[in-house]
């Protein structure tokens, strides 16, 4: 499932690791993740998220 | 000036006549009071309509506040005479609460009632009310439930009286804090099942405690998901922080209170975010 969301927010042009922990979707940036400051890229994502029963998306933030 | 600000307020101004009126009425009160905006509001209009020998405010020292909260109430309660007790509720020793169930806040409303009772017996105190607005039936709150099995009367939301107006009302009257945003216990921040420890209460505390510090004024929530940290903040702040810099910069200071990894939530802040975690609120 991990992989599968993976996927789908690539091709929303996000490089990240998506782990799953119960609802909340955990990204950890592998790439450019600054896109996520346009408030419609996230409510694009939280959509996707949504679709597939996830309540929270959250960002970890990596030095 | 006065006169338009008063006819805006009018209905809330209605709410407070019948609460005196209510708060009149009775022999003696004594309140369960937080130092939060609700408790603050009718403790400081009990104390004008009742004088200082009608009314006591008993604080239960919960170890799930952070100690800025009690400094706050007792500011509070010197600012307008309001005569006040504190005493600890010791709700961490009890197993059924640091177990962290959905109904978590039934045993803790629970303990801070089964111990505010007999001191309004001892001191003959007639009714004890709480700061239940007419607004806190919309969140998942079974605390309310152990206030009415004890016989515990909430007249902020028997009388109808919104947050919006209680924080009016509370400008209007001077009372420090009407702004404040609320503040749920520090428990709150802990995923139900997770058990709730005092060393987990601190990391919350110290982690929100530096958020503060960075300038930060609106809502903000620092979810503890064990090694995780997830940070809710009012989504007009949200953009702001998610700047390469600013981000570094929150995580410095919430990694800080123990956690080795620091998230921030996309959506921001949500109250309730972690009853709709476990599924016991609709998204």
């Amino acid at each position: 499932m991990s992989e599968d969301l993976s996927r789908t927010f690539a091709n929303a042009g996000l490089d990240v690791a998506v782990e799953i922990r119960d609802r909340l979707v955990l990204l950890t940036p592998r790439g450019d993740v600054t896109s996520l400051t346009s408030l419609q890229q996230r409510r694009a994502l939280l959509a996707l998220a949504a679709e597939r029963g996830y309540t929270h998306v959250a960002l970890e933030l990596v030095d | 000036m006065t006169d338009a600000v008063d006819s805006a307020l009018s209905p809330a101004l209605s709410k407070e006549r019948a609460l005196a009126d209510w708060l009149r009425a009775q022999p003696s009160v004594l309140i369960g009071y937080s130092g939060g905006v609700d408790s603050a509001y009718i403790a400081a209009l009990a104390r004008e309509v009742l004088g200082r020998d009608r009314l006591l405010a008993v604080v239960g020292l919960s170890a799930a506040y952070p100690q800025e909260q009690w400094d706050h109430a007792r500011l509070i309660a010197r600012t307008f005479d309001i005569p006040l007790l504190e005493v600890p509720t010791n709700e961490l020793s009890d197993p059924r609460y640091a177990a962290n169930p959905t109904n978590r806040c039934y045993h803790c409303k629970s303990v801070l009632w089964r111990t505010l009772v007999p001191i309004a017996a001892e001191r003959g105190m007639a009714v004890i009310v709480d700061g239940t607005n007419a607004d806190d039936g919309s969140d998942y709150r079974p605390g309310h439930r152990a206030a009415l099995e004890h016989g515990v009367r909430s007249p902020l939301a028997e009388l109808g009286f919104t947050k919006r107006e209680i924080r009016s009302l509370s400008e209007r009257r001077g009372i420090p804090g009407w702004a404040n945003p609320s503040s749920p216990c520090l428990a709150s921040r802990l995923p139900y099942g997770f058990a709730v420890t005092f060393e987990r209460l601190g990391q919350v505390e110290r982690a929100e405690a530096a958020l503060r510090s960075l300038g930060i004024r609106r809502d903000l929530r620092v979810r503890h998901h064990g090694d995780l940290a997830r940070i809710e903040l009012d989504p007009v702040e949200l953009e702001t922080w998610l700047s390469p810099d600013r981000a570094r910069t929150l995580r410095a200071a919430v990694a800080a209170s123990g956690f080795a990894r620091v998230a921030l939530d996309l959506r921001g802040f949500r109250s309730g975010s972690l009853n709709v975690l476990s599924g016991v609120m609709a998204p």
